[in-house]
């Protein structure tokens, strides 16, 4: 079992960065309006942000890392490792995270790479980061989490395209002597691995005459073989089992209870995954922020998104339970006390 | 769990009027109070109201109203 605790950590700060572009869900002109209506009610989407076309990830980080490092007073030589969660970097290669050490002014001394996760990304990469700083050998370090999913969204599929928006935000995470533990419980399961999937360019099924030809999978779902495809019943069943199970060993294992909690903040998926795990571990709605109304289902950035958009006023000294969970499939939660963590609420892009 | 707590839970999660007849043998495909957002909320409806777990699976093999009835109490015993 991947339960584990991780002392010395302080997570000095979050920022977040959206598009511009807003994309409401009342105007999908796709599905009729009563199918509309239905879906905004059940999964809570309202709107969500797109990238315009040629704006990345590591556009969005850059500047969420940017605010970030100038609100903390943090010098660019003193950053040791860089870390980007990401599932839509710039090119099949280099990694996205080298671009990005660069085009921050981080010296070539602070190690940098990418975390090729999506919705558990967040947790994923806090562990990796923190794993670094533990020991006070690298002292800070930067974790940028985000996506454009919506280049990979077909607008006639219902599946899909309502749901994602794009995203990234920034996390500084330091060493700090006697911090307290950040527990952590991964896991994934990879007989899912086809639940959440774009199946074409990658080396298994690498790009050819047939990628980009749309396709019917069933009523009012129509994309390519590049575009993003999700199994919606067997992913609401993985999320709606696995995320409290793993969630409620990591509060019996790190000797917490769950009163204790000030706030659960979950991925983002779509409002009744969120709500169903809620009651499932009966939990209060007021210890429960959504920012999915706003933003969608904004992949590794929904979490750290969540807590800018709708904590920043009450996020300091603060114990919280972060849980994400999707594609691999693979999810995972941890807890960590906020301190006098700095959340800026979200800018745009 | 009864056949009429069953329907009364049901028709509430689905937002099916008081003065719709159900007919359990329909086959849902056919009626327009699902699709596959309504298979999401009866999977909810699983969790949260009896404590079970239905896969996707064996959600797609449930035809009618009846045969999720039957799949519910198969869970539940």
């Amino acid at each position: 079992m991947a339960i584990f605790n991780i002392p010395n950590i302080r997570i000095n700060g979050i920022s977040s960065v959206v598009p511009q572009k807003k994309v409401a869900n009342r105007d999908y002109d796709y599905v009729t309006e009563t199918e509309r209506n239905f879906l905004i009610k059940t999964t809570g989407i309202e709107e969500k942000r797109h990238a315009e076309k040629g704006i990345t990830t590591t556009d969005l980080g850059e500047k969420a890392a940017k605010i970030l490092l100038e609100k903390l007073n943090w010098e660019r030589e003193d950053i040791d490792i860089l870390v980007l969660v990401t599932q839509s970097r710039d090119y099949y290669l280099p990694s996205s995270a080298i671009i990005l050490q660069d085009r921050l002014g981080l010296p070539s001394s602070c190690m940098a790479f990418d975390i090729g996760l999506g919705c558990s990304g967040y947790v994923y990469g806090l562990s990796v980061i923190s794993q670094f700083l533990q020991n006070g050998q690298l002292k800070k370090g930067l974790l940028i989490c985000g996506d454009v999913s919506t280049i990979s969204t077909n607008y006639e599929d219902k599946s899909t395209y309502p749901l994602f928006g794009d995203a990234a935000t920034a996390t500084a995470v330091s060493f700090e002597e006697g911090a307290d533990g950040i527990p952590f419980n991964l896991e994934n399961d990879g007989k899912g691995f086809d639940a959440i999937i774009i199946r074409d360019g990658g080396a298994k099924n690498q790009l050819n005459d047939e990628t980009t030809l749309v396709k019917n999978y069933g009523p009012g779902i129509n994309h390519t073989a590049k575009d993003l495809e999700l199994n919606g019943l067997d992913v609401f069943s993985f999320s709606v089992k696995e995320p409290p199970k793993n969630i409620l060993q990591l509060i019996e294992s790190s000797n917490y209870t769950k009163d204790e909690i000030d706030y659960f903040i979950f991925h983002q998926a779509n409002k009744l995954i969120i709500e169903t795990i809620r009651k499932k571990l009966k939990i209060g709605p007021e210890k429960v922020p959504f920012s999915l109304t706003k933003y969608g289902n904004t992949s590794s950035a929904s979490i750290p998104l969540t807590i800018c958009d709708q904590l920043s006023v009450d996020s300091k000294d603060k114990k919280m339970l972060f849980c994400g969970f999707g594609v691999g499939l693979s999810w995972g939660s941890c807890i960590i006390n906020t301190k006098d963590i700095v959340c800026l609420t979200p800018i745009e892009f | 769990m009864n056949w009429k707590d069953f329907e009364s839970n049901v028709r509430e999660t689905l937002e099916i009027e008081d003065n719709v007849i159900i007919d359990k043998n329909e086959l849902l495909e056919d009626s327009e109070y699902w699709s596959s957002m309504h298979a999401l909320l009866i999977m909810a409806l699983a969790e949260s109201e009896y404590n079970i777990s239905i896969t996707g699976e064996e959600l797609r093999n449930s035809k009618t109203l009846q045969d999720l009835y039957n799949l519910f109490e198969s869970k539940l015993s």
